[in-house]
C-alpha cells in the first residue's frame, strides 16, 4: 500500500462543515493513493508517482472546495454562515490572485491609492470649510443681516449705532446678535499667543441656541456699559489646550491683549463660530471693545462698519416678510439721518454664504474647491482606467482558470462575483493607503493657505462624512475597474478557452476595443487636466507680470500690533518711534519706515474724503483707501514721487497737516486742476494740504484695478495700533530677521512675538492666491499625465506581447523590422490622436467654466493649446517606442516554436 | 442550467453511464472514464468529485461507505432509479442532437 501523504495545505474547515469536509477529503485522499499506486506499478518511484498523481488531479484544496460547493448547491436557501463562508472563500481567491501578480498589485495599489488619497484630502477641506454643520439650533431660521452702501459692497458690515437701531426697531427677529472677529493676544497658562477671538453681543449664545458645556453665556448687564464687565467664554479647544481642561476653570483669569478677563463659561466642542475658517479661541462681550480689540472702532459713528449681524426670524415670519419690514426700517433711518444713512440699505444674506467671511469670498472659495474636486476626480478616473486595463490584461491570462471553473458548473454570476470581490478588496487596500496619504497631505494643503497674521483654522479631519466619502469612492472605483474584466467574462464563448489554446492569429477584437477605448479616455482626460493646469499657470504668469508699484526686493517687514497689550496713544506712538529708530541703527539697513498698511497686504484702511472744489455726484461714494506713513517711506519702498515732495521729518504733530495722493486720485478729483496746494478733508474733518503725487500701486492684490489712494503723515493722522516696519537692507535678509526680533523684544517685552517676513517671503505670500491654484492644479495635472502615459505604455506593450507571433510571422514572410515598428507606433499614434482630439474639445469647454478663476487668459490660449497636445502626442510616441522596438526584434523562429 | 453547457452536461452523463454497470468508488469511476474517454476529465482528474457530489445532490446517485477488495474503506456510488431515468433521457437527447448536427454538416458539405 502506498505511503500516506497529506495532500491538503489548508487545515480542516470549521465544525460547521466538518462532516462534509472530512468526507470529501477522505475521498480525495483515497483517489490520490490509488492513482499513485497505479503509477508506481508502471515503474515510477514513490515520490515521482505521488507528484504525477497530484499534478493530474489538480489542486486538492480547490477541488475539495468546489466539491463541497456542488454538494451544497447554489446560494438559494443558504444559511448566513454559509454565505459568509463563501465570501471568505472569494476573499481567499482574491488574496491569492493578488499575490500571484505582485507587480500588478503594487502598480494598481499605487495608482488607486494616490487617486483616492488626493480625493479624500481635497474633500476633507471641502467638508471642513463648506459642509461641516455649524451646530447651532435651527440654522434655517438664522439670517445674516448686512448693511449695503450705494457704490460699496452689497454684503457690508454694520456700524455700532446702526446695529442698535436695527436691534431696537425691527419687528421680525426674536433676536439680533452682533459679532466682531479679530486677532487677539490670548494668554492662558503658557505664553501669550495671537489667536482669533470674537466680541459678541450678550445674547449671542442664547440666540444661536448654543449651550455652554461649563458655566454660562453672557448676561444682559455685561453688555450694558462699556469697559465694566471683563468676562470671557472660552472655546473648548482653548480650555483643553491652554488650561489643560481645568475643571475649576470658572472664575479663573484669561488675559486678552494683556488685560485680565474672568472666565464664565466654556463653549461646546462642536461649536466653532459661524465662520469655520476663523474659529474663535474665545468670546468677550461687545462692551469690552476698548481692551479686547487690537484696533479701536468708532462707537459714535454711523460710517464705521465693523460688526457682523445675524438675526433669528421670529415665529411665523417669512424671509419675504422680513425683507419688506427691514426695507421700511432702512427708509425711516435714511430720513432721520440723511447724511450717513441716505444711501444705505439693509440686505439679508444666507448663513452658508458667510462661511468664508463674505458671500463673495465664499463663492470664490466654493468655485475653486469645486474645480479642485473635479480635477482630483478625473485623476482618480484615470487611475481607475489604468487598473481596469491591468485587470483586463490579467483576465486574459486567467481565462483558462476561469474556463475550468465554468466547466465545473460555477455560474457566470458566481465568477463575476468573485472578480468583483477581488477588485473591491484591491480598492479597499488602496483606500487604506489613500487615507494615510490624505492624512499627511492635509499638512501640505494647510501650508498653501494665504498667510494672514493669524493662521486660518482648517479643521480638516477624518470625520464620519470624510470616511463615508472615502468608502463611497472605494466601492465606486472597485466596481468601475472590476466591471471591465467582469463584462469580458459575461460575454459568451468563454468556455471555448479550455479546449482551444488556439494557434490562431486573430485576437480578441472586442477586448482590444475596450482596452484601446480606456486608453483614449485616459489621454483625453489628461489633456483636459493638463490644459486646465496650463491655463492656471498662464493666469499666474500674467499676475506675476504685474508691477506692484514698488521696487523693494531685499529687506524685511515686521508686523506688530500694540493693541495686543494695553498702551495709551501717546505711549504707543512713542514706542513705535523708538522702535523705528532702533531698526534704522541696525548695520546694513539702508532705510526703514513705519506704516500700518502695506501694498499687497490683505487689510487696508478706508476713509471718506472731501475735496476742495469737487462737487460729488448724487450717491457718489467718497470712500478712498488711505494709509499713514513715516518719513523715508517712499524711499524705502521704492515708490516714485511724480510731482511735489514726499512726506518727511517736517510733518510733525504741530506742523501744517500735509497729504499725498496717487495718480488715480489726482485724475478723479482734480481732472483739470493742479492738486498740489489744494485742500482735502479726512480723518474726522482734519484739513490736509496736498504736497505730492505718487505713482499708482497695487494695494490689496495684484489683480485689482487702479484705485484712488490717500497718504497721510503718521504723526498727523489718527493713531493706529497696528504697525509695519519696512526695512531696505543690503545682504541676506534672513540674517536681519533675528536682529529685528530682538529689537522688538528688548523694547516691548510684553508683546507676543511679532510676525517677521523677509521681502521675498512677503511677496511670495502676497501672491499666494495666484500661485496656490496653479500649483495644485499643476501638480494634479502632472499626476494624471504620468498615470495616462503609464497606461498607454502598458496597453501597447501588452498588445505587442499578444501579437508577438503575428509579428514573427510577418517578419518571416519578409516584412522589414521598420515596417513592424511602424505598425506598432501607428497603433499608439491613433490612440493618442483620438485622445488628444477629444481632450482638446473637453478642455475648451472646461476653460469657459474656469474663466472666473483665471486672470487675463483667453479660453483658447494659444500657448496652452499648442504645448499640451503636441507634448502628449510626443509622449504617446515615446510610450509606443519601446514596445515597437521589442516587436521589431521578435525572432520568427523562437516565436513560432514557443507555441 | 442543464444543457446550456455541453461540457458540464457531458461529464455528468458519462459518470452516470459509468455507474450504470453497478456500484463503484470514485477512483474506479475515474479509471473507467480514463479508459473510455481521456478527454472527458479535461486538465484535472479531480473534476470528477464535484460532478459526483452534484449528482448526489440531485439524487441521481446515492452513496454509502464500504470496503474495497484490499480491505480499505471507500465511498461507493450507485445509480438511483431517477438517475437511470435521467441517463436514458440524456442519452436519447444527445443522440438526437448529434444526429441533427451531423445531418446538417453533411448537407452543408454537398
Amino acid at each position: 500500500m502506498f505511503r500516506l501523504h497529506n495532500p491538503f495545505k489548508r487545515t480542516e474547515g470549521t465544525s460547521l462543515q466538518s462532516r462534509l469536509d472530512k468526507e470529501v477529503r477522505d475521498e480525495i485522499k483515497f483517489y490520490l493513493e490509488m492513482r499513485a499506486n497505479e503509477l508506481k506499478a508502471e515503474g515510477f518511484s514513490s515520490d515521482e508517482a505521488w507528484r504525477l498523481a497530484l499534478e493530474a488531479f489538480g489542486d486538492p484544496d480547490q477541488i475539495a472546495a468546489e466539491t463541497k460547493q456542488q454538494r451544497e448547491g447554489r446560494l438559494s436557501g443558504w444559511a448566513l454562515e454559509e454565505i459568509v463562508m463563501s465570501f471568505l472563500q472569494d476573499l481567499g481567491f482574491a488574496v491569492r490572485a493578488m499575490r500571484k501578480h505582485p507587480t500588478h498589485t503594487v502598480a494598481a495599489l499605487l495608482s488607486l491609492g494616490l487617486g483616492i488619497g488626493v480625493n479624500v484630502a481635497v474633500f476633507s477641506v471641502v467638508n471642513a470649510v463648506l459642509i461641516r454643520p455649524l451646530n447651532v439650533e435651527d440654522p434655517d431660521r438664522l439670517v445674516p443681516v448686512h448693511t449695503s452702501q450705494a457704490g460699496g459692497t452689497r454684503f457690508g458690515n454694520t456700524s455700532y449705532l446702526d446695529y442698535v437701531e436695527y436691534r431696537e426697531r425691527n419687528e421680525v427677529f426674536s433676536g439680533l446678535v452682533a459679532a466682531a472677529t479679530a486677532p487677539m493676544a490670548v494668554k492662558g497658562h503658557g505664553e501669550a499667543r495671537v489667536l482669533w477671538g470674537q466680541l459678541v453681543s450678550w445674547d449671542y449664545f442664547a440666540v444661536l441656541g448654543v449651550e455652554p458645556v461649563l458655566g454660562r453665556g453672557f448676561l444682559p448687564q455685561e453688555d450694558e456699559t462699556f469697559g465694566t464687565h471683563a468676562v470671557a467664554v472660552l472655546s473648548f479647544d482653548t480650555w483643553t489646550e491652554q488650561f489643560g481642561a481645568d475643571p475649576d476653570i470658572l472664575g479663573r483669569v484669561v488675559r486678552i491683549n494683556d488685560s485680565p478677563f474672568t472666565v464664565v463659561g466654556v463653549a461646546p466642542d462642536d461649536f466653532a463660530g459661524l465662520m469655520p475658517l476663523l474659529e474663535p479661541a474665545l468670546w468677550a462681550p461687545l462692551g469690552m471693545v476698548g481692551s479686547a480689540l487690537p484696533y479701536t472702532p468708532n462707537l459714535e459713528s454711523r460710517i464705521d462698519p465693523w460688526l457682523q449681524l445675524v438675526g433669528r426670524l421670529d415665529e411665523g415670519v417669512t424671509l419675504a416678510d422680513a425683507e419688506a419690514s427691514l426695507e421700511v426700517l432702512s427708509a425711516n433711518l435714511a430720513a432721520e439721518f440723511p447724511e450717513t444713512n441716505g444711501n444705505k440699505e439693509i440686505v439679508l444674506g444666507e448663513l452658508d454664504q458667510n462661511r468664508v467671511f463674505s458671500p463673495e469670498a465664499t463663492n470664490a472659495t466654493r468655485s475653486l474647491l469645486i474645480v479642485l474636486l473635479s480635477i482630483v476626480g478625473f485623476v482618480l478616473l484615470i487611475a481607475c482606467f489604468n487598473v481596469a486595463n491591468l485587470q483586463l490584461a490579467k483576465a486574459v491570462s486567467r481565462r483558462k482558470e476561469i474556463a475550468v471553473r465554468f466547466s465545473l458548473g460555477a455560474s457566470r454570476g458566481r465568477i463575476v462575483r468573485q472578480l468583483l470581490v477581488e477588485s473591491l478588496s484591491l480598492a479597499l487596500l488602496a483606500s487604506a493607503f489613500g487615507l494615510a496619504l490624505a492624512f499627511f497631505s492635509l499638512d501640505v494643503l494647510n501650508a498653501l493657505q494665504p498667510q494672514l497674521e493669524v493662521p486660518l483654522e482648517v479643521r480638516a479631519s477624518m470625520d464620519a462624512r470624510v470616511l463615508s466619502f472615502a468608502l463611497l469612492l472605494t466601492v465606486t472605483t472597485g466596481l468601475l475597474f472590476g466591471l471591465a474584466p467582469a463584462v469580458q467574462i459575461m460575454r459568451p464563448g468563454q468556455t471555448g478557452a479550455l479546449k482551444d489554446q488556439g494557434l490562431t492569429v486573430t485576437h480578441d477584437r472586442g477586448r482590444n476595443r475596450l482596452q484601446n477605448g480606456l486608453v483614449v479616455a485616459q489621454v483625453a482626460m489628461s489633456v483636459l487636466l493638463l490644459a486646465s493646469a496650463g491655463l492656471f499657470v498662464r493666469s499666474m504668469q500674467n499676475t506675476l507680470g504685474i508691477d506692484p508699484g514698488f521696487d523693494l526686493r531685499n529687506g524685511a517687514v515686521v508686523t506688530l500690533n500694540l493693541g495686543y497689550a494695553q498702551f495709551e496713544e501717546a505711549e504707543g506712538r512713542e514706542l513705535q518711534r523708538l522702535l523705528l529708530e532702533r531698526v534704522r541703527n541696525i548695520q546694513g539697513v539702508q532705510s526703514a519706515a513705519l506704516t500700518p498698511f502695506l501694498p499687497l497686504g490683505i487689510t487696508h484702511g478706508h476713509h471718506d474724503v472731501y475735496v476742495e472744489g469737487y462737487e460729488p455726484g448724487p450717491n457718489e461714494l467718497m470712500l478712498v483707501k488711505r494709509n499713514m506713513v513715516s518719513s523715508d517711506y517712499f524711499e524705502t519702498m521704492g515708490i516714485r514721487v511724480l510731482r511735489g515732495r514726499a512726506i518727511d521729518e517736517r510733518e510733525t504733530v504741530d506742523a501744517t497737516p500735509a497729504a499725498m495722493i496717487n495718480e488715480t486720485m489726482a485724475q478723479r478729483f482734480w481732472p483739470d486742476r493742479d492738486p498740489i496746494g489744494s485742500t482735502v478733508w479726512a480723518d474726522l474733518r482734519t484739513e490736509f494740504t496736498v504736497i505730492g503725487i505718487v505713482e499708482d500701486g497695487k494695494y490689496g492684490s495684484l489683480r485689482e484695478g487702479p484705485e484712488p489712494y490717500l497718504i497721510l503723515p503718521l504723526d498727523q493722522a489718527e493713531y493706529v495700533e497696528r504697525a509695519n516696519i519696512v526695512v531696505r537692507y543690503i545682504g541676506d535678509p534672513r540674517r536681519l530677521v533675528p536682529q529685528l526680533q530682538s529689537a522688538v523684544r528688548e523694547l516691548i517685552p510684553d508683546l507676543p512675538p511679532p510676525t517677521i517676513k523677509t521681502i521675498p517671503d512677503y511677496l511670495d505670500y502676497s501672491l499666494g492666491d495666484a500661485r496656490t491654484p496653479a500649483l495644485l492644479v499643476g501638480m494634479f495635472g502632472v499626476l494624471a499625465f504620468l498615470l495616462a502615459s503609464v497606461g498607454l505604455y502598458g496597453v501597447i506593450s501588452y498588445t505587442v506581447n499578444q501579437r508577438k507571433r503575428e509579428y514573427g510571422v510577418r517578419l518571416a514572410l519578409g516584412a522589414t523590422r521598420l515596417e513592424v515598428s511602424k505598425n506598432v507606433l501607428g497603433q499608439g499614434m491613433w490612440m493618442t490622436l483620438w485622445g488628444v482630439g477629444i481632450g482638446v474639445l473637453l478642455a475648451v469647454g472646461a476653460s469657459r467654466m474656469l474663466s472666473s478663476l483665471l486672470f487675463n487668459v483667453g479660453s483658447l490660449d494659444p500657448v496652452v493649446f499648442t504645448v499640451v497636445p503636441v507634448g502628449l502626442i510626443l509622449v504617446g510616441q515615446v510610450a509606443s517606442y519601446l514596445p515597437a522596438r521589442q516587436a521589431s526584434r521578435a525572432d520568427p523562429v523562437v516565436v513560432l516554436r514557443a507555441e | 442550467m442543464p444543457g446550456s453547457d455541453l461540457f458540464t452536461g457531458t461529464l455528468d452523463v458519462i459518470v452516470l453511464k459509468a455507474l450504470s454497470g453497478g456500484p463503484m468508488h470514485g477512483y474506479a469511476v475515474g479509471l473507467w472514464i480514463r479508459e473510455h474517454s481521456r478527454e472527458a476529465l479535461g486538465v484535472r482528474e479531480g473534476v470528477l468529485y464535484p460532478a459526483l457530489h452534484r449528482l448526489q445532490r440531485k439524487r441521481w446517485v446515492s452513496a454509502r461507505w464500504g470496503k474495497t477488495s484490499t480491505g480499505r474503506g471507500a465511498k461507493f456510488y450507485s445509480l438511483t432509479a431517477s438517475g437511470r431515468n435521467h441517463l436514458e433521457k440524456e442519452m436519447a437527447r444527445l443522440k438526437e442532437y448529434s444526429e441533427a448536427v451531423l445531418a446538417l454538416l453533411q448537407t452543408a458539405d454537398r
